[in-house]
């Protein structure tokens, strides 16, 4: 089959506010559209609070949302719940925090044949196709028998990679994959998807606030902001010349090539734009980076921008897009 | 750990250190031992009146004096362990399977059916607990068994409030997630990967409730709504013994004090367990 | 046991127990004034035509009101009280009974035979408006035999019967038929228990319900002004709240404490123990519409297999009496023989359930939980279990109790208390075992007996024989009878409350209180 492997239209999440029956919701991803390409890495970037993580559970229907989600022509938010979980399988997920997304109490070997059970491997195979696993993303097979606290970050992570892999997805979401590992195994662990993904032909999005880290790696790039996409399109064009003042922000406080230094920038300046960052209780009614935005203008404060085509390629949400030239 | 109402009504013990830290489990210990052991080593049929006399005082023979039947005191409270234990850890078990799976079923899945789940476990928490078992009690009658299924009853909302917030504790995490994203349902969620990790707390916390429906269950047998008599019930024998207490006060002071060492020592045993949980 | 311990001592030991129910005693005791009594409860109306309770259908009613006749309990025959005297026509259906000149209630309305004949007749006309809801007044005044009330002139008042009926003088001491103020009546209509006034040795001075009523002594009462000035009736339910109370001082008279604690409080200074006649009767009632029940050898092996010697002893310490049969020693209709009726024989009645090939015959039998009635229960559920029954007790709350007890589906043995608010012989016969009641209906089912046609003649006949030695032989001759013809019930003991009395007081009337009743108006400082 050809076109996207995933179609989202209008996808919106709304998180309710407190608890009880009936009440009011706040905005957590802004009505987005978004292709991804069969075989492509997009990469999803974004400050923390920008909604990246929850464009990536929605896509995945991990949490309730609204809008459509066309994965391989099937809309699936509209599916049953027996509909659904055939469907899962063909698309998995990958944690930030290795230490959380395993279960305790289970060994590794339980983990993955839990898994490969409910996709039907049969039981005598599951052992042998669980080894197999674990040794693709480089452990070996004495790490069936054991408990997730016998292990180290980065190996926990090669764990939640041979779950996701388990079910044989088309489609991996990794949100934030290293960014909770140690700075030495973060390399390691990104080639191990990068390798992954070759060798299966996956799809993959990966989710990140480095914008250095995934311009190397992706083949497009989506840049995140208060819970709207504001600028995507390819890799090298974002990375060379950004078209979204906040794009080009992350571009100026990415000072290649180590990447822990760029993260601290980039923190650094999440932490600074705190105070200016919109609130999600009373959302702006112009273009929420105006407040942050040198190019600012009165429009930019009445009207929000949607995403327009650029002409170096992509699209962009801004009413003065940079290197229109 | 969230508070219950089982923490805010208990008084607050002394911490113990060193070897004294055995002491309690120890009592428990040999407490269960007595209860199992009652047929064998009780001197005396504890219902049959052995032509002693009434209300005898302590002796060789009857080392704690006979009863008002002038039956065996010591037989009657060895016997009266093993129904003490059987409501209290009894009930406490029910109603952490009871408690438990409505807890988990509204921490999990959240939302209007958490809403609704937990407005009706207010409800039934708004009632004194005693009250709620003694409603139970009248409606089934008064026995052992239906003693026990009535402080069950008035714990279950305890544990459910208990399982519901460890729950929602654990189901935002995300091996949760994780196992959704693998297509897992709702049930494999609360029974395989939920439930394991909520279990230690729990099972903390109910050793603690233990001591308080062990007092529910000698309160609701001081009113006779226990066991039946001539059956051995320690609750039962404090009343039993009460009127007497002019003129043979260790009638009503001794089955009162066995279920107070029992009460305490379990309450210590658990306080020890949670302090090991980090509560 | 060391009985030198002083009542202050006493109390000092037992204090911890009980603070909360000593504590909100004030410091009435011990004026020479005022006397304090103890109440199981009190609600606080004082209603006479219905069932409250005993606090305020008993005990206050009987120390604030009065009715025409009264029952001292020293003298078998009823006394005169607001009537001082009374003929009864020939054929024993007229009685005339004559106000006693100058009485008036407590609120000062003069008595005559109309104040009398409107308490009368609001017992017996349905639609006067004060009448009570549940109003029983009229069936413990003799029912449809009742045919009506009349005054010849201002000072008589007239009951007019269909049939003789020698209890009459008996039944109007009862509390429920005691005279009430018509202006009070008048006043507050249905309300009339909240705001009672009759003409009582003692009138109503404040009421708190659940804590207590304040009496005081009324001048114009038809036996003078009573010595002791003020009576508290304090509630105290528990007993050994009761005894810390007595011990300290708190409490003057109390016939609430439990048997067993009677030679204890009696060896304590300052404290007696008035002997009282027993009065209250034991039953073990045997349904005989219960399969098992329906033989009557089976009926007897259970009267024969309860070792009433060990009820006598472990379940009151001795404070209990053999029975006869229906009737206790203490009143006209007993004689000696019935004792032979109520043996314990553990041998004879294994030989008669042998005989009757019913050895392992399963019994249920229902009690109350509270009170005596657990020890009660085990007593003879294990002299029962000796001569070859299989018997399990039910210990039920009082309401489910009743319940079951009525309800002859429901219970095969059931324990049955009977005190005696007048002496009567008839009081023991015709509000249990006659067909019409639900007693023997319900309780014992025993109507379904073809003995008792002539059971219900023989209680008629006895009832109506005015002659007082004639009647007493009718009695005991109904007692043989209902006993070798039918024993629907076997007789347990016959037992009394015990009545603690301080020594600050004298003249308090023990046999009342030991079976319920409440007469205060004879008791004084002592010396």
């Amino acid at each position: 089959m050809t076109g996207p492997l995933v179609q989202i239209e209008n996808l919106t999440v709304r998180y309710p506010l407190g608890g009880g029956l009936g009440a009011r919701g706040v905005l957590g991803l802004a009505p987005t559209n978004l292709e991804v390409q069969r075989g492509e890495l997009l990469a999803i970037v974004g400050e923390s609070g920008s909604g990246k993580t929850t464009l990536g559970r929605a896509m995945l229907r991990l949490i309730p949302a609204e809008g459509a989600i066309h994965f391989d022509g099937t809309e699936i938010i509209g599916l049953g719940r027996r509909e659904l979980a055939q469907m899962r399988s063909r698309m998995q997920m990958i944690f930030q925090d290795p230490y959380s997304s395993l279960n305790p109490q289970k060994t590794v070997g339980r983990t993955l044949s839990e898994v490969l059970a409910h996709v039907g491997i049969p039981r005598a195979e599951r052992r042998a196709r669980a080894e197999e696993l674990l040794s693709q993303v480089g452990l070996g097979a004495d790490a069936y028998p054991r408990l997730p606290r016998a292990f180290s970050g980065g190996q926990r992570q090669r764990i939640a990679i041979a779950r996701a892999l388990a079910t044989g997805p088309d489609l991996v979401v990794a949100d934030e994959p290293v960014s909770a590992l140690d700075v030495s195994v973060q390399a390691q662990v990104v080639n191990l998807l990068l390798d992954l993904k070759a060798e299966r032909g996956l799809t993959m999005v990966f989710i990140s606030h480095d914008l250095g880290l995934v311009s190397a790696i992706a083949d497009r790039i989506g840049v995140m902001y208060f819970g709207r996409l504001v600028e995507i399109g390819p890799a090298a064009r974002l990375s060379r010349s950004p078209a979204h003042p906040y794009t080009a922000l992350l571009n100026d406080s990415m000072p290649p090539p180590s990447v822990a230094a760029a993260r601290a920038t980039l923190e650094a300046a999440a932490q600074t734009g705190a105070v200016e960052l919109p609130s999600l209780m009373d959302p702006p009614r112009g273009c929420p980076f105006a407040p942050r935005c040198g190019h600012a203008s009165a429009s930019c404060r009445e009207t929000p921008p949607a995403l327009h085509p650029h002409p170096a390629g992509g699209l962009v949400a801004c009413h003065h897009p940079l290197n229109t030239d | 750990m969230p508070t219950t109402r089982a923490d805010q009504h208990r008084f607050r013990l002394p911490t113990l250190t060193g070897a004294l830290r055995l002491l309690p489990w120890l009592v428990v210990g040999l407490l269960i031992f007595a209860a199992i052991a009652a047929p064998l080593i009780a001197p005396y049929d504890p219902i049959k009146n052995v032509g002693s006399p009434m209300l005898a005082p302590f002796s060789p023979g009857h080392p704690f004096g006979t009863d008002g039947f002038g039956r065996d005191q010591f037989s009657r409270i060895l016997h009266g362990l093993g129904p003490m234990m059987f409501v209290s850890v009894g009930a406490v078990a029910l109603a952490v399977a009871v408690g438990g799976a409505v807890g988990l079923i509204s921490g999990v899945m959240g939302g209007w059916l958490d809403w609704m789940i937990m407005r009706a476990v207010d409800i039934l928490m708004s009632f004194p607990l005693i009250l709620a078992a003694i409603l139970v009690l009248v409606a089934l009658g008064a026995s052992t068994f239906n003693l026990m299924l009535a402080v069950a009853i008035s714990q279950i909302p305890i544990f459910a409030r208990l399982t519901r917030a460890l729950a929602a504790g654990e189901v935002v995490r995300d091996y949760v997630m994780a196992a959704r994203a693998s297509g897992f349902g709702m049930l494999h969620v609360m029974v395989s990967e939920v439930a394991p990790n909520i279990l230690r707390p729990l099972l903390v916390q109910a050793t603690s409730v233990v001591a308080v429906a062990a007092l529910t269950a000698a309160a609701l047998s001081y009113l006779g709504m226990g066991a039946r008599p001539p059956e051995p019930d320690l609750g039962y024998m404090v009343k039993e013994g009460q009127e007497l207490i002019f003129i043979a006060p260790e009638q009503t002071i001794l089955p009162g004090l066995v279920i107070a060492i029992f009460v305490l020592a379990i309450s210590f045993c658990g306080d020890q367990l949670n302090e090991r949980e980090g509560g | 046991m060391n009985t030198s311990i002083t009542r202050r001592q006493f109390a000092a030991l037992m204090g911890g127990t009980t603070v909360a129910s000593t504590l909100s005693l004030p410091a009435f005791a011990q004026d020479g004034k005022t006397l304090v009594f103890a109440l199981p409860g009190l609600v606080g109306n004082f209603e006479p035509h219905t069932w409250v309770g005993f606090g305020d259908t008993v005990h206050v009613m009987d120390t604030v009101a009065r009715g025409l006749t009264h029952m001292d309990f020293d003298n078998p025959l009823p006394q005169p009280a607001v009537a001082e005297s009374w003929t009864i026509s020939d054929d024993g259906t007229v009685y005339d009974f004559t106000i006693r000149p100058g009485l008036t209630f407590h609120d000062d309305t003069p008595i005559d035979a109309a104040a009398v004949k409107r308490t009368f007749d609001r017992m017996f006309d349905e639609t006067d408006p004060t009448r009570p809801d549940a109003s029983f007044a009229a069936d413990n005044l003799g029912g449809a035999n009742v045919k009506g009330f009349d005054t010849p002139d201002d000072m008589t008042f007239r009951i007019m019967l269909n049939a003789p009926d020698a209890a009459i003088l008996g039944r109007l001491t009862r509390p429920d038929m005691i005279i009430i103020s018509p202006t009070a009546l008048e006043q507050h209509g249905k309300e009339i228990g909240l705001n009672f006034v009759s003409c009582g040795p003692y009138k109503i001075s404040s009421v708190t319900p659940n804590e207590r009523a304040v009496l005081e002594a009324f001048d114009n009462f038809y036996g003078g002004k009573p010595a002791i000035e003020r009576v508290v009736m304090q509630v105290i339910p528990e007993p050994v709240a009761q005894m810390t109370s007595l011990a300290s001082g708190d409490l003057d008279v109390t016939n609430l404490i439990p048997h067993s604690n009677v030679d204890r409080l009696e060896a304590m200074p300052g404290i007696r123990i008035e002997q009282s006649a027993a009065f209250i009767s034991l039953t073990l009632a045997m349904n005989v519409e219960v399969e098992a029940l329906s033989n009557i050898n089976v009926r007897r092996a259970v009267s024969l297999a309860v070792d009433r010697q060990a009820i006598i002893d472990e379940v009151f310490f001795g404070k209990a009496e053999m029975p006869g049969y229906i009737t206790p020693a203490a009143e006209q209709g007993y004689a000696p023989e019935h004792m032979e009726l109520s043996r314990s024989d553990t041998e004879a009645a294994r030989a008669l359930l042998e005989e009757a090939g019913a050895v392992g015959t399963e019994l249920t039998l229902i009690s109350e939980n509270q009170g005596f009635w657990p020890r009660l229960g085990q007593v003879v559920e294990r002299s029962l279990n000796e001569a070859g029954f299989v018997v399990t007790v039910e210990y039920l709350d009082t309401g489910t109790f009743n319940a079951q007890l009525f309800d002859k589906t429901a219970h095969e043995l059931a324990f049955v208390q009977r005190s005696a608010f007048f002496p009567d012989p008839d009081g023991r016969f015709s509000p249990l075992y006659g067909s019409s009641t639900s007693a023997a209906q319900e309780i014992t089912a025993q109507t379904s007996l073809p003995e008792q046609a002539e059971l219900d003649a023989r209680i008629a006949a006895a009832n109506a024989e005015s002659d007082p030695e004639a009647r007493g032989r009718l009695y005991v001759e109904l007692n043989t009878f209902m006993a070798e013809q039918m024993m629907p019930v076997a007789a347990l003991v016959n037992t009394f409350l015990p009545v603690a009395v301080s020594d600050d007081i004298q003249g308090v009337n023990a046999n009342a209180l030991g079976t319920y009743r409440t007469f205060l108006e004879n008791a004084a400082p002592a010396n």
